[in-house]
């Protein structure tokens, strides 16, 4: 059996697993999150450092990330995120900004409903992702600075609870690309890096 | 009771009570004030040298990598240190080439001139060290002054042989807060 096929084979007895949704169970979401990334480093932000800027390993940013079911527990998803740090000298500032424009397969490993005396219902989930799509990264140091963009892979678990059609969400992330920049030392930025998240959910 | 404290003494506590502890004996430490098209204050003496940029296209500073001997000085006087031990800071890339920071200590002069230098003053002392650690790193180094009569100072950086060496982020200040006072 060739990769593909038992790739397909495996999503769909993974999404037969899942056993059927109720007729009123969510059939989109929107995510809006704030979190950090940790960038992968290979001696670029130790420079920054040692050349009296801050370290630009982390980034701060957030996710916009809106999803559809099209199986009882299958999600297709698409999200947008940026992070930016900067660190500033005097009157100069190092600015790297990434951005990551994904396409996801979401798959809800749990999901439950509670309603504790029937007075306060509320739900949670569990899901886990698995995404590819396009990233970039920048840096600006005094006008100067370099970019790179191409294609990576992102892997995620989410957490989420609430009550009716509004939650809170927890994600972690783990990002995977060959993007990245350059210093003259030779040092690299990698576009990729773990995310921790967490914002608002609306399912509907 | 009256306290009796020494005018110099005491502005010394309130500069360094304010904030102004760590006043640097150099100026243009990053190589990024501009005068003409070269970095103020500093000089290329031999060799060549880009005083353009360090580790990054957008942060000047003085990148002696190549072959042969590179020579590049600033001077700086008059001013005053409160203790004779100083703390030489400076970011450093370093790969095969030998560097060295050299020290020239001065007294004023009783010559005549508009400056310092033109009154003829009268070296102290040379002292200096090697830079033995090699790769990308914040040196620091305390660095012991004659005397503290001493007033005016050339410092020159020394790259020998080949290989990489970029400099950056020189700062010469007194280590204890006290500050000294360009």
């Amino acid at each position: 059996m060739t990769p593909a096929r038992t790739l397909l084979l495996a999503t769909t007895l993974v999404a037969l697993a899942g056993g059927a949704a109720a007729a009123d169970e969510e059939r989109f979401s929107l995510e809006l999150r704030g979190g950090v990334l940790n960038r992968d480093d290979g001696g670029y932000a130790d420079h920054a450092e040692v050349y009296g800027l801050s370290n630009p390993e982390i980034g701060g940013g957030g996710v916009i990330e809106g999803g559809v079911r099209f199986l009882p527990r299958l999600w297709a998803l698409a999200s947008w995120s940026g992070f930016t740090s900067s660190g500033p000298r005097r009157l100069s500032e190092l600015q790297v900004d990434n951005q990551v424009l994904l396409g996801h397969l979401g798959f809800t490993a749990y999901r439950e409903e509670f309603n504790l005396d029937g007075e306060f219902p509320w739900w949670m989930r569990f899901d886990l992702m698995a995404g590819a799509g396009l990233y970039t990264i920048s840096d600006d140091l005094e006008g100067e600075g370099r970019s790179d963009r191409g294609p990576g892979a992102r892997l995620g678990a989410h957490v989420a609870f609430g009550w009716k059609a509004v939650g809170f969400s927890l994600s972690y992330g783990w990002h995977m690309t060959g993007v990245k920049i350059e210093d003259r030392l030779g040092g690299e930025l990698g576009a990729g890096g773990h995310e921790l998240g967490g914002g608002l959910r609306l399912q509907f | 009771m009256r306290l009796s404290i020494a005018p110099p003494l005491l502005l010394s506590v309130l500069a360094a009570a304010a904030g102004c502890g760590m006043d640097d004996v150099l100026g243009n430490e990053g190589f990024e004030i501009d005068c003409d098209g070269k970095p103020c204050d500093w000089k290329l003496l031999e060799g060549e040298a880009d005083l353009s940029a360090s580790w990054h296209d957008g942060d000047a500073g003085a990148d002696l990598s190549g072959a042969g001997r590179t020579v590049i000085e600033q001077r700086s006087a008059p001013f005053t240190i409160p203790v004779r031990e100083l703390l030489l800071t400076a970011a450093i890339a370093r790969e095969g080439a030998s560097l060295r920071v050299e020290l020239d200590w001065y007294v004023a002069g009783a010559g005549e001139g508009p400056s310092y230098w033109d009154r003829e003053p009268l070296l102290v002392d040379t002292r200096g060290f090697e830079v033995d650690e090699s790769g990308v790193f914040a040196l620091e180094e305390l660095v012991s002054t004659p005397s503290l009569e001493v007033s005016g100072l050339a410092l020159r950086i020394v790259k020998d042989g080949e290989g990489m060496a970029i400099i950056d982020e020189i700062n010469l200040s007194d280590p204890a807060g006290l500050g000294v006072t360009p």
